[in-house]
């Protein structure tokens, strides 16, 4: 079990919650709880009861369900749509409130590779997460002037937040074959994660890819 | 310029726009049959009917419909193939930047920057790709933008766009790629007389410094790395995003 000090968790699955290797659970459920969207309030809260400054923020982004080839386009764009929406409104009030701290700060969103490679059973996945990174890119561009440092995690198999279940079974018996075995490693998230928050401005705008290899 | 896309339809989707004009040109000289789409721009495209003629000896046809809006995407798609007999090539031209801090940007800033870059890519791609894999094959190439792969100030949402349209046309790279259905991305640094006309000076010149080769990109400039992707040339080569930055993006 891992424990993160200063840290602001946020997750848009309850999934997250089952992860067992991070001793810090997230704040707030987005997707879970629209009242939950106040997500200034929450932050605030979260500060409240905390006896050191925040300086960090860790970000999960959920994916989205394998879609049907030539089907439901529509659907699974108005997903991508709140989704990316909720995370823009998290990294708004993350950002704003980091900003204004001293000292070294850092941003760090877990998303998957899908948005690297793109994925064939997931178009909606691949949009999100390729969208998830593309947006932590230019806001590490702009935020480094307040010495805060923006990163993501983007991970390949993970059970526990429903990673498996966008992959194909091809894809997921390829995910099985990389160099690193079929899964992220207990403890590799965490130490990436500890990794990230101990860099300073050294590493910003970087995408640690956590697939075993897969996209080598 | 070679005849590489002689006797192909192809369809502009956004081709009133600086990168699209530069673009219809240059397929109309290719020998393709241009089928351009335009939002709202009656006089730009009756201009561009003419340079096409002018160039080609044809006059093309043109459609007028909102690529965001899902119906009337499927309506284009079916409407061109109708009037062409088939549609062997889509070239995506649409997108369209909002310019702020994440402090200052809203939520329906969101919305906004995503229909008008990733839902007119998806809405279109779509039906085309599925009338492709059903007739034997295609080619796409969708204009992304080198802020989706390495970011700018300023632009975060214009990036996540971009960038999502990237990892949009891999997924469907993959997914059609064993129907003969090729899908690929430009992505150029901003070009001059588009929106690079709505940065600082400042910016444009830092941005040109910078730049290896020392120039502004030109909407010319993505004209034969798209000719490449379109045509039969370039069978082997799906799910790939070509930089068009003078040496600026190297990685």
């Amino acid at each position: 079990m891992v424990a993160f000090a200063n840290t602001w968790f946020v997750a848009n699955s309850p999934l997250i919650g089952e992860v067992d290797w991070i001793e810090t659970k997230p704040s707030a459920y987005l997707a879970q709880d629209q009242s939950t969207f106040d997500m200034e309030a929450q932050f605030e809260n979260y500060r409240s009861g905390s006896s050191t400054e925040i300086s960090h923020a860790v970000v999960f982004c959920d994916s989205l369900p394998c879609d049907d080839h030539f089907q439901n386009h529509t659907q699974w764009l108005a997903e991508v749509e709140s989704q990316t929406t909720q995370i823009f409104s998290v990294l708004q009030v993350a950002l704003k409130k980091l900003a204004a701290v001293k000292g070294q700060k850092t941003v760090t969103l877990v998303t998957d590779i899908f948005g690297i490679g793109g994925v064939s059973s997931s178009k909606a996945a691949s949009a999100l997460s390729g969208g998830v990174i593309g947006m932590a890119k230019s806001l590490a561009k702009e935020m480094s002037r307040y010495d805060l440092a923006i990163n993501v995690v983007a991970i390949g198999s993970l059970p526990q937040i429903n990673i498996d279940s966008r992959l194909n079974a091809a894809q997921l018996k390829l995910v099985k074959m990389t160099s690193l075995g079929s899964e992220v490693n207990d403890a590799a998230l965490p130490a990436a994660l500890q990794f990230l928050q101990t860099s300073g401005m050294s590493v910003t705008g970087q995408v640690i890819r956590m697939d075993g290899g897969l996209l080598i | 310029m070679t005849k590489s896309l002689q006797g192909k339809r192809v369809l502009v989707v956004g081709a009133t726009g600086y990168i699209g004009q530069a673009l219809t040109i240059g397929i109309a000289q290719a020998g393709a049959e241009v089928l351009m789409h335009y939002h709202s721009n009656g006089a730009a495209v009756e201009s561009l009917c003419a340079q096409v003629h002018k160039v080609a000896g044809y006059q093309p046809r043109a459609f007028q419909c909102d690529v965001s809006d899902p119906e009337a995407a499927e309506t284009l798609v079916t409407s061109a193939w109708r009037a062409a007999g088939r549609i062997d090539v889509l070239i995506h031209c649409v997108g369209h930047a909002v310019d702020n801090s994440i402090v200052f940007l809203k939520p329906e800033d969101v919305a906004s920057t995503l229909k008008s870059n990733l839902n007119t890519v998806v809405n279109v791609c779509e039906p085309l790709s599925k009338l492709m894999c059903e007739h034997g094959g295609g080619s796409i190439v969708n204009i992304s933008s080198i802020t989706g792969l390495v970011g700018q100030p300023m632009r975060s949402l214009y990036g996540a766009g971009k960038a999502a349209v990237i990892s949009y046309s891999k997924a469907l790279a993959r997914a059609v790629a064993d129907r003969h259905v090729r899908v690929n991305c430009l992505a150029p640094q901003v070009v001059e007389g588009g929106l690079a006309d709505n940065m600082k000076g400042m910016v444009k010149a830092l941005m040109e410094e910078n730049t290896p080769i020392k120039a502004q990109c030109q909407a010319e400039d993505l004209i034969e790395p798209m000719l490449m992707l379109a045509s039969d040339g370039s069978p082997f080569i799906t799910g790939e995003v070509i930089n068009i930055t003078g040496g600026l993006v190297t990685w």
